[in-house]
C-alpha cells in the first residue's frame, strides 16, 4: 500500500496537534490554574449566604469589614454555620495548625519539616487532644462542636479552596472535635510550653555564680494585686527552642470600674501580643441564636468567642505564664526505669511519619516513648520526662462556652472554674457595674518528701519527686495536686486593675513560676501609672482614654536607664564621637515614635548594654545571648556589681564604663547600616507561610512605633515572627447597649483575593478601631 | 457564519471556565491566516483576546490589583494565552500548501 504524501500544511497541522499534546500535558496543572480564567483566579466575594443545615436555617451576613454575623434558628445550626464560615475565611490556617500539631507538615511541605513533625508526634499532642474530646462528650456542649465540625466539612466539600490549596494541589482532610482539641492544646503549648527549667539548670551548670541574676521574684513593686544537675547540653536545648512557645508573648488588659468612669460603666481594654502573622491568628465573628448573642474573636478551629462580649458581660485574658511543666529524670536500665523502688517499663508507641521527598510520599517509622509522668525526650544523650498540663484532658472549651453565656461577673467566674491550661488572666466586667481580676487556670504543686518545692528544677522521677498528684497524662486528671480554683488569688470588684504578664501576686503560699516565667513589670507599672494620672487629673476615664492608653509609647526602661546615666553624665567616660547621640537621649521624651532618632538609639544601646555587661562571663562559660537574664535584673546591678566588670582585661569596669562602651558599639552600628530614625528599624514584615517562595501574599511593609517594653506593643525581630497586639478592643456598656471597639492586625479573611484579606491593618497600625454596638 | 468565526466565539466562551477554549479559538481565528506564520499569529491574537477578557472580568469582580500583584504568576497567565493560541493556530494549517 502506498500512503499519500502530505502538504506541508497538513504537515504542520498533524505536527501541531502532536507538539501541543506533547507541551500541554506535563502543562496541565499550570494550564487549570494559571491560564486566564483559570482556578487559582476565580474568586468572588460573597456578603450574604443563606445555609440550609440539618439543623435549621443559619443566615451570614458579612459587614464591611469581612466580620460575619451570624443568625440561626438554634444553636446546633449556629455552630455548624460558624464552621462554614471559618472554613470559608481561614481553612488553610486552620489546616495547617492541624497539621503542625499531628505532625504532617512534611508530608505537604517536604523532608525539611521532618524534625518538627518528629517533636509534635512524640509530645503526642493528638492523644492529649483525644482525651480531651472524649471528656468533653459529657458535657451539653459536645452537639455544638459536632455541628461545627460539620459546618466545616461542608465548605470542604462544596467551597471554593482557597488559593494555597489550589497551589499545593490538596484538599484537606475532614475536620473533627479532636481537630478542634488540637489548637486548643497548640495555643495553649504556645503560652505555656517553655523549657525554662532545662535552661535554667543549663545556665546555672555552666555559670553557677550567676544564679543572682535569675531570682525567684524580680524585686519591682508592680504585681497584679498589689533549685544534682543532670545531663543537660546545650545541643539539647537548641533542638528544643524550636519547638517551645515563643518566652517574650506578653498581653495587656485592664479594667476600670464604674467609680471612676464618665459613663458610670466599667470599662475594659484587652490587647493579646501573640505572633503577627498572615492571616492573623485571630478572627472576628459576631454569634446570634434566640438569647445567645455573643461577638469578639477566637481562634481560627475553635467554634466559640475567646475573648469578647455579650449583652451582659466582657472579657479579656493575658497570659499569667505559670509554671504549669515540669521535667523529670530516672534511673534507667535499657527501657525499664526506676519508680518508687519498681522497675517499669517505658511505654512504647510506634507511629508512621510520612514526608514528601522528590515528589514521592515515604514513610517513616516514629517510636514515642512515655513514662508515668509523660512523654519522653531522648536526645542528644537526655532522657527526661515532661509532664504539662496540656497533656492530659482539659475542658477550657467549656469554660468559654459558659463565658459566652454568663448574664454576669459570678457566673462569669463560674465558668471559669473548667478553665485549665493555659493558666490566663481574666479580667471581666458586667453591665450591672461588677468588675473581677481571675488569674484561672491549674497551678500544680509539687512536693519533695511532703514538702512544697518549687518547679524550677529537674525533678529526680525515680524517687517521685515534684509530680504533680492526680496528674494523668493523656488521661481524665483528679487535680488534686493542683492548687483549687477559691484560693487562686483574685479580686472581685476593684476599682481598677490592670496585668501585663507581671507576676501576679508575691506573697503566697504555692509556687506558681520563678522570674523566669513572667514578664518585666515594665508595661504594668505604665498602664497603672496612666491610670492613677488619669484618675488623679480627670477624675473619670472615658474610651477615649482607653484608646490613648492603648495607643502609649512611652519606654519605662528609658525612663529609668537613660534617668540613670542623666543623673551620672559626668561620670561615664563618653567619646567625642558618641556625644551627640548622648545628647539626643538625654533630651527625649522617652516615647518610642518611628521619627525619632533617640528612640533608635535607645533600641540598639538597649541590646548593646545587655551584650558589654554579660557577654564575658556567658560566653567563657559557653553560654549565648538568649540566655541572658531580665532587662529588670540588668537594670538594678548596683554599679560595682561583678557583672559589669570585663574579666577580660586587667582593670575593673563599673556600670559607667559599660555603658560608654555600649554607646559605642550603638553608634557604630548606627552609623554603619545608615540608620537615621526609629522606624528605619522597627519595621512590620508579617510573611505569609509560603513566604520566601511566593512573596505576593506577604503584609505590606511599613515603619511602626512602640517596642516590646511599650503598652503598644511591637517586637521587630523574629523568634520566627515579629510580635505585638494581635487584637486591641475596649468594652464598655451604656444604657441600652453593649459597646465593642476591637481591630486586628491584618484582616478576617485569609483569602489572598478577598477585600478583606488586609483591610484592617492601617487601622491596627493606627490604633483606629471597628465598632459592634449591640441594644439590650 | 464563517467556520472560523464560530469556533472561535465557541472558543472564547469555553475559555471562560477552561484553557481548552483557547485551543479552540486559537484554531478557529487561525482560519484566516494565508501562511503559517500568519496562522500562527492569528492563533496567538486569539490567546491575547482572551486575556484581556480575564482582565477585564477581574476588573469587573476587584480583584485586578491583586492579580496584578501576583507578579510571575500573572505573567504566566500571558504567557500561556499566547503560546497556547499560537500554537494552536497551526491546526488549521492543513489549509495552505507549499508542496
Amino acid at each position: 500500500m502506498k500512503l499519500r504524501q502530505l502538504k506541508r500544511g497538513e504537515f504542520f497541522s498533524l505536527l501541531s496537534i502532536a507538539l501541543l499534546m506533547i507541551i500541554v500535558s506535563p502543562l496541565v496543572l499550570y494550564l487549570d490554574l494559571f491560564a486566564p480564567f483559570g482556578k487559582f483566579w476565580k474568586y468572588s466575594e460573597q456578603s450574604f449566604i443563606e445555609l440550609n443545615t440539618p439543623y435549621g436555617r443559619a443566615v451570614i451576613e458579612y459587614d464591611e469589614y469581612g466580620t460575619p454575623k451570624i443568625e440561626a434558628d438554634n444553636l446546633k445550626s449556629l455552630f455548624y454555620a460558624a464552621g462554614y464560615v471559618q472554613a470559608k475565611d481561614r481553612l488553610f490556617q486552620m489546616d495547617l495548625q492541624r497539621r503542625l500539631m499531628r505532625g504532617q507538615l512534611s508530608e505537604v511541605f517536604g523532608a525539611s519539616l521532618n524534625e518538627t513533625d518528629e517533636f509534635y508526634v512524640r509530645m503526642d499532642f493528638v492523644k492529649a487532644a483525644e482525651a480531651s474530646w472524649e471528656y468533653f462528650k459529657n458535657t451539653e456542649f459536645a452537639d455544638y462542636l459536632i455541628a461545627y465540625s460539620e459546618g466545616v466539612n461542608e465548605y470542604i466539600e462544596i467551597g471554593d479552596p482557597q488559593p494555597e490549596f489550589k497551589l499545593l494541589d490538596y484538599t484537606p482532610e475532614k475536620w473533627t472535635p479532636v481537630d478542634t482539641f488540637l489548637i486548643n492544646k497548640l495555643i495553649a503549648w504556645q503560652l505555656t510550653g517553655d523549657f525554662w527549667d532545662l535552661e535554667r539548670a543549663y545556665i546555672l551548670k555552666k555559670l553557677p555564680e550567676s544564679r543572682e541574676l535569675y531570682p525567684e521574684y524580680l524585686n519591682h513593686t508592680y504585681q497584679i494585686i498589689y533549685p544534682e544537675i543532670p545531663n543537660i547540653n546545650k545541643s539539647l536545648l537548641d533542638w528544643l527552642k524550636r519547638f517551645e512557645g515563643d518566652r517574650s508573648f506578653g498581653s495587656n488588659n485592664w479594667m476600670i470600674s464604674g467609680k471612676y468612669t464618665v459613663s458610670g460603666y466599667p470599662l475594659l481594654a484587652n490587647d493579646p501580643h501573640l505572633s503577627l502573622t498572615v492571616p492573623p491568628v485571630w478572627y472576628r465573628m459576631h454569634l446570634k441564636s434566640g438569647d445567645f448573642e455573643v461577638w469578639g474573636v477566637t481562634f481560627p478551629g475553635v467554634p466559640v468567642i475567646i475573648i469578647g462580649q455579650n449583652k451582659f458581660v466582657s472579657w479579656g485574658v493575658t497570659n499569667v505564664g505559670a509554671d504549669v511543666i515540669d521535667f523529670y529524670t530516672y534511673r534507667f536500665d535499657g527501657d525499664r526505669y526506676l519508680y518508687k523502688g519498681k522497675w517499669l517499663q517505658v511505654e512504647k508507641e510506634k507511629k508512621t511519619l510520612k514526608v514528601l521527598k522528590d515528589g514521592e510520599i515515604k514513610e517513616q517509622e516514629v517510636t514515642v516513648e512515655k513514662t508515668i509522668h509523660g512523654p519522653l525526650i531522648d536526645k542528644f544523650g537526655m532522657r527526661v520526662a515532661v509532664a504539662w498540663t496540656g497533656f492530659t484532658a482539659t475542658n477550657e472549651l467549656k469554660a468559654i462556652f459558659g463565658l459566652n453565656k454568663a448574664k454576669n461577673v459570678s457566673e462569669a467566674i463560674d465558668a471559669l472554674r473548667w478553665f485549665n491550661v493555659p493558666a490566663q488572666n481574666f479580667v471581666i466586667i458586667d453591665r450591672s457595674g461588677n468588675t473581677a481580676y481571675y488569674p484561672a487556670g491549674k497551678y500544680p504543686i509539687r512536693e519533695k518528701d511532703g514538702e512544697p518545692v518549687s518547679g524550677n528544677v529537674i525533678f529526680n522521677g525515680s524517687n517521685g519527686d515534684g509530680e504533680w498528684k492526680g496528674f494523668k497524662p493523656y488521661d481524665v486528671s483528679s487535680w488534686e495536686g493542683f492548687i483549687p480554683f477559691e484560693q487562686i488569688p483574685h479580686l472581685i470588684n476593684p476599682d481598677y486593675v490592670a496585668t501585663a504578664n507581671q507576676r501576679p501576686i508575691f506573697e503566697f503560699e504555692y509556687y506558681i513560676g520563678d522570674s523566669g516565667y513572667f514578664a518585666d513589670p515594665y508595661r504594668g507599672m505604665r498602664i497603672y501609672e496612666m491610670i492613677e494620672e488619669k484618675i488623679a487629673e480627670k477624675g473619670k476615664l472615658d474610651v477615649d482614654d482607653m484608646i490613648e492608653m492603648q495607643k502609649d509609647v512611652y519606654s519605662k526602661p528609658a525612663e529609668f536607664i537613660v534617668g540613670s546615666i542623666k543623673s551620672n553624665l559626668n561620670r561615664i567616660p563618653f567619646s567625642d564621637k558618641t556625644k551627640p547621640y548622648v545628647s539626643e537621649l538625654i533630651k527625649w521624651d522617652y516615647r518610642m515614635t518611628s521619627d525619632s532618632k533617640a528612640a533608635l538609639i535607645f533600641s540598639i544601646f538597649l541590646k548593646e548594654y545587655m551584650n558589654e555587661t554579660f557577654y564575658d562571663e556567658f560566653n567563657f562559660a559557653g553560654l549565648e545571648k538568649d540566655n541572658y537574664p531580665k532587662l529588670w535584673v540588668l537594670q538594678n546591678l548596683p554599679e560595682n556589681s561583678r557583672w559589669f566588670d570585663d574579666m577580660r582585661t586587667p582593670e575593673k569596669e563599673t556600670k559607667w564604663d559599660i555603658i560608654a562602651r555600649a554607646m559605642e558599639r550603638t553608634v557604630e552600628m548606627i552609623e554603619s547600616n545608615g540608620y537615621e530614625r526609629y522606624g528605619d528599624l522597627n519595621v512590620f514584615i508579617a510573611t505569609h507561610p509560603f513566604s520566601p517562595k511566593i512573596l505576593f501574599m506577604n503584609y505590606p511593609i511599613f515603619e511602626m512605633n512602640g517596642s516590646d517594653y511599650t503598652v503598644y506593643n511591637f517586637r521587630y525581630d523574629y523568634r520566627p515572627f515579629q510580635a505585638g497586639s494581635s487584637w486591641r478592643m475596649i468594652t464598655t456598656f451604656t444604657e441600652s447597649s453593649a459597646k465593642m471597639l476591637g481591630v486586628i492586625p491584618g484582616g478576617n479573611s485569609g483569602n489572598y483575593f478577598s477585600d478583606h484579606y488586609a483591610d484592617q491593618l492601617e487601622m491596627w497600625r493606627d490604633c483606629r478601631y471597628i465598632t459592634t454596638e449591640v441594644g439590650y | 457564519m464563517n467556520l472560523g468565526i464560530i469556533l472561535f466565539l465557541i472558543g472564547f466562551a469555553i475559555s471562560g471556565f477552561h484553557w481548552i477554549g483557547i485551543v479552540l479559538a486559537g484554531a478557529g481565528l487561525s482560519f484566516f491566516g494565508k501562511s503559517i506564520k500568519m496562522k500562527v499569529l492569528y492563533g496567538a491574537v486569539a490567546g491575547v483576546m482572551i486575556w484581556f477578557a480575564f482582565v477585564a472580568y477581574t476588573l469587573s469582580v476587584g480583584i485586578y490589583d491583586k492579580v496584578a500583584q501576583t507578579g510571575t504568576l500573572f505573567n504566566l497567565s500571558i504567557f500561556l494565552s499566547i503560546v497556547l493560541g499560537g500554537a494552536s493556530g497551526l491546526i488549521t494549517a492543513y489549509q495552505t500548501d507549499y508542496r
